[in-house]
Formats: structure tokens, sequence, C-alpha cells
């Protein structure tokens, strides 16, 4: 319990830091999956094909804000290019949220009149019921670029098989570590777990999701740190360690 | 409104911090366990408000496409006409069993004390039937009463509306989600086939982890070298779990970094 009290207070400390140094730069490194984003959207274009965005089983929350951003990315470039995008749903409150983006993006753009809000139809919340939707959806809109971005379950190599099959370039990208193989395996470049995040925020360059993704290192590196320091506690067998472990580790 | 709605998430927010971060006596002595349910009652009720949401845009997608005559009308139409037909069965259902048990309640307060007056004007339906039956409200009368609402409720298994509400379920909804399921074997074969291929060493070390972890499965190949089973329990132990484990640190903690900016209201939603 200790052990979360030190992460989530150091969360909260970094997060109010961040906000008051906005003028601190955050560089990233370059991301394959962004080039690939762009690529497949260009590739449906040139083929007079359509574009589908899955964000899955992703309910409102976190992952959903972030598979936003890079919806929105795709969305400004279809609508740039005049490609139709289907971003069909599983979550009735998400439904809502999408379509106010895409409603916006599109204002945006100028091309407001090119928005169709059945293009965001809610296909079914039960898993195997979205992902029989999403493959008669795949095979009848003629799409020719695929991106399934969020959280999945058993359903993502039957949606990600179905897009293959209908000939399309797939992107995809997940923080459910069981079904990222499946994506590795079936679509042409996969964003593994954090990565989602990391692209929403080089796509959007918005300070807010930069510094989330620098409050995130350093997260991670204190839970790295006391890995390490465990690890060697553990292999040299060191008696302060029992101690030090049930003070991280017990619950009140 | 933005203020009020920041106000809002801040507090229930904070009351699940403190909730999963105070010891258990200071919960039990700030009353805690009698919150925390009323609230998951309230996100229950507001999340079953959200199914109107989905409800509307299958209505509004399939019945334009009856009406003007497109393409896979037929569909929506078959689409709509099941939607409709389970809504109302699951409602029936519902309705006849839930007024059973809501009626046993109202006995089961009627024998516990003298609170008819408040009974009778929270259930006026209720007590004017069980004055009807019990003219005196005798406790002997009224125990009748409820044995004979228990014995409904137990029959209420064979009533039409489950019938039908079952047969929805069992007969049609889990085929053919056991149907989809069945799909994955025949599309994990045909994804393998693609990716487990020599072409670079990551293409090696995939096939050589795939045919590890499927012979360390097999009784055969196990019966004929043992060491498999280690095997693949190491790479799944060890390696494979290790990396599930820094996905999942990492995607939860860039979940977390968000949830606290939301719940901080530093995060403009949408914008």
């Amino acid at each position: 319990m200790a052990l979360a009290t030190i992460i989530f207070a150091l969360a909260v400390f970094s997060v109010i830091y961040y906000e008051t140094k906005r003028n601190i730069k955050i560089p990233l490194r370059d991301f394959p999956a962004i080039e690939k984003i762009r690529y497949g959207i260009a590739l449906a274009g040139e083929q007079g094909k359509g574009v589908v965005f899955t964000t899955g089983l992703t309910g409102i929350g976190p992952l959903l804000y972030a598979c936003l951003e890079i919806l929105k990315e795709v969305a400004r470039r279809c609508a740039r290019l005049g490609i139709k995008l289907i971003v069909p749903q599983n979550d009735p409150p998400s439904l809502a949220l999408v379509t106010k983006t895409l409603e916006q993006v599109y204002a945006e753009e100028g091309k407001i009149s090119r928005f169709d809000p059945q293009s965001v139809p809610f296909l079914s919340e039960e898993q195997f019921a979205f992902a029989a939707g999403y493959i008669g959806l795949v095979k009848r809109q003629d799409i020719g670029c695929a991106f399934l971005f969020g959280s999945f379950a058993g359903e993502a190599l039957i949606l990600a098989e179905s897009g293959k099959n209908a000939g399309a370039f797939q992107v995809a990208g997940s923080v459910s570590p069981e079904q990222l193989a499946f994506f590795v395996a079936t679509c042409d470049e996969t964003a593994f777990g954090d990565e989602v995040y990391a692209i929403s925020a080089k796509l959007s360059q918005n300070w807010k999701l930069l510094s989330n993704l620098r409050i995130a290192d350093i997260l991670k590196l204190v839970i790295l740190t006391f890995l390490i320091i465990g690890s060697v506690c553990l292999a040299f067998e060191l008696e302060f360690f029992e101690r030090f472990r049930r003070f991280l580790f017990q619950v009140g | 409104m933005k203020t009020f709605i920041f106000v809002l998430s801040f507090i229930f927010g904070g009351y699940f911090v403190l909730e999963f971060f105070l010891p258990t006596q200071a919960k039990a002595e700030l009353g805690f366990d009698g919150f925390t349910p009323l609230f998951l009652d309230f996100v229950t009720i507001i999340s079953s408000m959200a199914f109107g949401l989905g409800i509307i845009n299958l209505f509004s997608i399939h019945f334009q496409k009856i009406t003007l005559g497109l393409k896979g009308k037929f569909y929506s139409f078959v689409l709509l006409l099941s939607l409709c037909f389970t809504l109302v069965s699951g409602i029936w259902h519902f309705a006849s069993v839930e007024s059973l048990n809501l009626r046993l309640k109202f006995l089961e307060k009627m024998t516990q004390g003298d609170v008819n007056q408040k009974l009778a004007q929270l259930f006026p339906s209720f007590y004017k039937t069980l004055v009807s039956i019990c003219p005196e409200l005798d406790k002997a009368c009224i125990a009748r009463e409820k044995e004979n609402v228990k014995s409904r409720i137990k029959d209420s298994d064979k009533h039409f509306s489950k019938l039908i509400f079952d047969f929805l379920t069992n007969a049609i909804f889990l085929p053919l989600g056991a149907a989809m399921f069945s799909l994955l074997a025949f599309f994990i074969a045909s994804a393998s086939f693609r990716a487990f291929q020599f072409k670079n060493i990551f293409g090696f070390l995939l096939l050589l982890s795939a045919v590890i972890v499927i012979l360390g499965q097999n009784s055969f190949w196990t019966q004929l070298f043992p060491w498999f089973v280690e095997l693949r329990a190491w790479l799944l132990n060890n390696v494979s779990s290790a990396v599930f484990r820094a996905i999942a640190i990492g995607s939860i903690i860039g979940g977390l970094i968000f949830s606290i900016r939301i719940w901080l209201g530093l995060e403009g939603v949408g914008k």
C-alpha cells in the first residue's frame, strides 16, 4: 500500500508541477505507426476505398481519449481527401463522444457537409456480435485501410483477420498484451501498450498529452528502481528486504 | 456548468481515492461501507441510461434503410424485429417476476413490525390487495400469503415470458456467440501460417517460440521429450509474462496520469 501511495502522490505532484511549467520542451522519438497511418489513408484514397477506425471494446476513459486524438488525425486527413470514414462503435456513451468529435473535426476542416452521422454506427455491446457486425461492414463497405486502436479481447483476431481478408492495410495499437501477438501477426504495423498514448501525444502535439508522457516515464523509472532494489535484495537474501517488502505492500 | 461538473467529479473521484488508500478501520469509522454500494448503484443507473443511446442509433440507421428501400433493408428489418421481440419478452418477464419479489419484500416488512401506515402509503396497490385477502391483517394470514407469493416466484420459471426469453438466449444468442468464437480457431491457423515464417531473425524467434509452446502441450511429444514441458513453462512464465507485465505497467501508468488530470479538472476532454 505504501508503494501505491508513493506512486499516486508522485503522480499528483508531477501533474500539478508540469501544469505550471508549460514552457518545458518535451522531445519525442519517431513512431513508425504514425507514418503507416498516413500511408494507409493515402493508399485507401488512391484505391478509391474507404477507411474504418475501430476502438474495439474501449469504454469511456483515458484510453478512449487517447484513441480519439488518433481518430482526429485520421478524420482530418479523410475529410481533406474526401475519403469515406466509418467508425463502428461498441459502447453507447463512446458513440456520442465519437460522433461529436468527428463533427467537430469536419467543421474545423470546412467539410461539415461531408460528415454523415451514420458513419458512426452502433453495432452491439456484445463482444462477438460486434465482431460479426464488423466483418459484415468491412466486406460490404469496400475498405482499403483499417485502424484498430484501443482495448480488445477475444474478438481482436476476428477483426484483424477480416480486414486482412478484405485486402485492407491495417495499423493496430492495443493496451491488451494478450491481443498484441494477434495484431503483430495480422497487421502491417502495431503499437504496443503505452505507445498508443505516445502516438496520440505526438499526433496532437497537445502540451498536456506530452507532459503526461514525461510524467509516465518518471513513474516508470521509480517503479524500475524499486524492481532493481528488490531483485538485488532477493538475489543476495538481504535481511532488511523482508521488512521493506512488508512496508511497501502491506494492506491496512 | 463546467465548475459544477468539475466539483462533482472531484468529490466522487476523491471519495474513491480515499476508499482505496484509507485503512479498513478508518473507513469503518467514517462510514464508507454505506456509501460505496450507493455510489455503485448510481453508476449502474447512469450506465443503463446509455443503452437508450445505442437503441436510438440502431433504430435511426436501420429504419432509414427500410423506409428508403436501400440495399440490405431486409436484414435491417430482421434486426429491428428481433431487437423489439427480445426487448418486449425481457421486460415482460422482468416485470412479472420483479413485482412478485417486491410483493414478498412488502409482506416481510409487514410481519416485522407495525409500519402499516407507512407501507400503505408507499405501496397502496399491494396494501389494498393484502387487505382484500387478510381483512384483519393478522400474522397467520400474512404468513400464508407470503408462502403463496414464494411459490408463485418459484413457478415463474415456467412463465411464458421466461420461456421466450430463455429460448432467445439459449437457443439463438449463445449458439451464435459460440459460432463466432469458434471462428477464432480457423483465424489463428491462417494468421499463424502467415506470421510464422523464417524470413529474418525475429521471424525465426517467433517461429521457434510458437513451436516450443505448441509441442510442449502435446501429450505425445512430451512423452518422448519430457523436458519440453519445462522449457515451455520457462518460456511462458519468465519471458512471456515479464513482457506482459512490462506492457501492462506502461498502459496502467499512462491511464493513471490521464485519470488524475481528469480528476483534478486539468484535462479539457474533447477540446
